[in-house]
């Protein structure tokens, strides 16, 4: 294989600027998804002799497919209610599948094998696979399954309502709030919730910057990350759990690997109540470990115990029950953010017994 | 060929790692220090370095660059909040010498959890296009599914096999496609 030849480069840059030509012509007319499938076929084509052409052109080319699909995007937000996806049957490589846009799906399980055998436009440095040409799926629905809360100080934040199935959660930002992310069908013991609202299940948490905050999460299939927590009561369950720059927080922990804490110091750690532990998943049976007390501090190698953390004993963590049980109670009854800042008051820092 | 396994903490390294060796995914705990593990793929033998990804750990990537052939990144889909922090590490990571030819294969983990980003919002958020000094290729994948891995590991054994066959023969003056390639290694 060789470099094609100047004269080669400049045939296809003149297909490529017709190519983008008509497509920017049909821009207002054609359906999205035609428009789409033009502009990935497109960019597969460019992606075949990537490693052929000059890197400038190669830039470039990039830059202006780029553009029309930015030009696509922000059509589809102007018609929005008529945007739908269609799949035309049998598509092959000359036709790849539309591509979802950013945003508003959710990623659709994306079969690898297909994006590798069909791999005219995975070539290295110019281009990734995009993956509606792998999946066949289409995500029509609209829910986004990633959630953000953040910037909110003197309140009690929920599950986001607008969920079904599984989702994972960012907070950042949130000061003198409880935050209690047990599924609403936990909440109460009225019946009349749908299935879908029972079935949102959380399975992993991101957490940044949270000061005297009290945050309750269900036991997560995932893992939980966070960084910069001051102040606060936390009760939490994951599969891993790692936990950066924070201090003076209580932490009620089930995890089934070891948790790891790095630039922390002051946080004591505790086991997840088991009163909460009961009904926190629905089918598996978590098997109470006592992992919390196995915290590695990447700062302190030594093997005599690090200052930065302690654990309660069993005693003492059973005495969190009663107290986290009245917590969660308390929440029931919470109507302004003066009832929050109350029983934030009360509960932090918790009592050590 | 050595591959080296980098990331932020929490991205899946190991996760993916175990998988991939049929191991018991289950009770993995973040990574202290680094693993070793060996496979044999088309082939080859892999030498795989699963080094942390702890904030502490990070300065000590630069001890296992030596003869890397390929460098595995690889990323938590999920972690919106922290693309920032992963596109600045591997940036810095790129610039390293010592790497310089290796093969970057840029595993999209966790791609099982609803919500995750799009490769094509990994691609921008990491500024992938503007890497001209490595080939790379962002993969989706899910170490806790195990799906996307093998074909993931199957492209990166191709790009390398290809670039090591090359170079052994003719002076590399021109990259290849890798679907025109012919994985032969002995020659």
């Amino acid at each position: 294989m060789s470099n094609i030849s100047i004269a080669q480069a400049e045939e296809f840059h003149a297909h490529f600027h017709k190519q983008r030509q008509d497509i920017q012509g049909f821009l207002d007319s054609s359906n999205l998804s035609e428009l789409n499938a033009r502009i990935s076929a497109l960019r597969g084509e460019v992606d075949q002799v990537s490693a052929l052409i000059p890197v400038y052109d190669r830039v470039k080319y990039d830059k202006q497919l780029s553009e029309l699909e930015q030009a696509v995007s922000s059509r589809k937000v102007r018609d929005k209610p008529k945007s739908k996806f269609s799949f035309k049957g049998g598509s092959g490589r000359s036709t790849p599948a539309p591509k979802p846009e950013n945003g508003s799906t959710t990623s659709a399980p994306i079969h690898g094998s297909t994006v590798i055998s069909t791999s005219s436009n995975i070539v290295g440095d110019s281009s990734i696979p995009t993956p509606a040409q792998a999946s066949s799926s289409s995500s029509s629905n609209n829910i986004a399954n990633s959630h953000t809360i953040s910037n909110l100080s003197h309140q009690l934040v929920r599950p986001p309502e607008d969920v079904r199935g599984t989702y994972t959660l960012s907070l950042s930002d949130l000061s003198d709030c409880i935050i209690d992310l047990r599924p609403p069908g936990d909440t109460s013991t009225s019946s009349g919730k749908t299935e879908s609202e029972v079935q949102a299940k959380l399975t992993a948490i991101h957490g940044k910057t949270l000061r005297r905050c009290i945050l309750i999460s269900p036991v997560v299939k995932g893992s939980i990350l966070l960084d910069g927590v001051e102040g606060c009561l936390l009760v939490l369950g994951s599969q891993q759990f790692r936990i950066h720059t924070s201090t003076d927080t209580t932490i009620l922990l089930h995890v089934d690997s070891l948790p790891v804490i790095e630039h922390c110091s002051n946080l004591l750690f505790g086991g997840y109540p088991s009163n909460l532990l009961e009904n926190t998943i629905d089918s598996i049976p978590i098997q109470r470990n006592t992992n919390y007390r196995k915290v590695q501090d990447f700062d302190w190698p030594l093997p005599s115990p690090s200052p930065n953390w302690s654990a309660l004993s069993d005693q003492e963590s059973a005495a969190q029950n009663p107290t986290v049980r009245l917590l969660v109670d308390k929440l029931e009854g919470v109507r302004s953010s003066e009832d929050v800042d109350r029983i934030l008051e009360e509960s932090l820092p918790l009592p050590r017994s | 060929m050595r591959i080296l396994f980098l990331g932020l903490d929490n991205a899946g390294k190991t996760t993916i790692l175990k998988k991939l060796n049929d191991e018991d995914i289950g009770d993995i705990s973040p990574t202290l220090g680094f693993n070793i593990k060996t496979l044999i793929r088309d082939g080859y033998t892999l030498n795989i370095w699963d080094v942390g990804g702890q904030r502490t750990l990070r300065p000590y990537w630069r001890n296992y660059f030596e003869s890397t052939d390929a460098v595995v990144w690889v990323v938590d889909s999920s972690d919106r909040m922290r693309m920032g922090d992963c596109q600045s590490e591997l940036k810095g990571l790129l610039k390293e010498e010592r790497l310089a030819g290796a093969t970057l294969l840029v595993f999209a983990n966790k791609q099982d959890l609803e919500g995750s980003m799009t490769l094509e919002e990994i691609r921008d958020a990491l500024d992938l296009r503007s890497i001209l000094s490595h080939r790379w290729i962002v993969h989706p994948c899910s170490a806790y599914t195990g799906k996307g891995l093998e074909e993931g590991m199957t492209w990166l054994i191709k790009e390398v096999a290809g670039r090591l066959y090359w170079s052994g023969i003719q002076t590399p003056t021109q990259p290849t496609i890798p679907t025109a390639q012919v994985i032969n290694p002995v020659s």
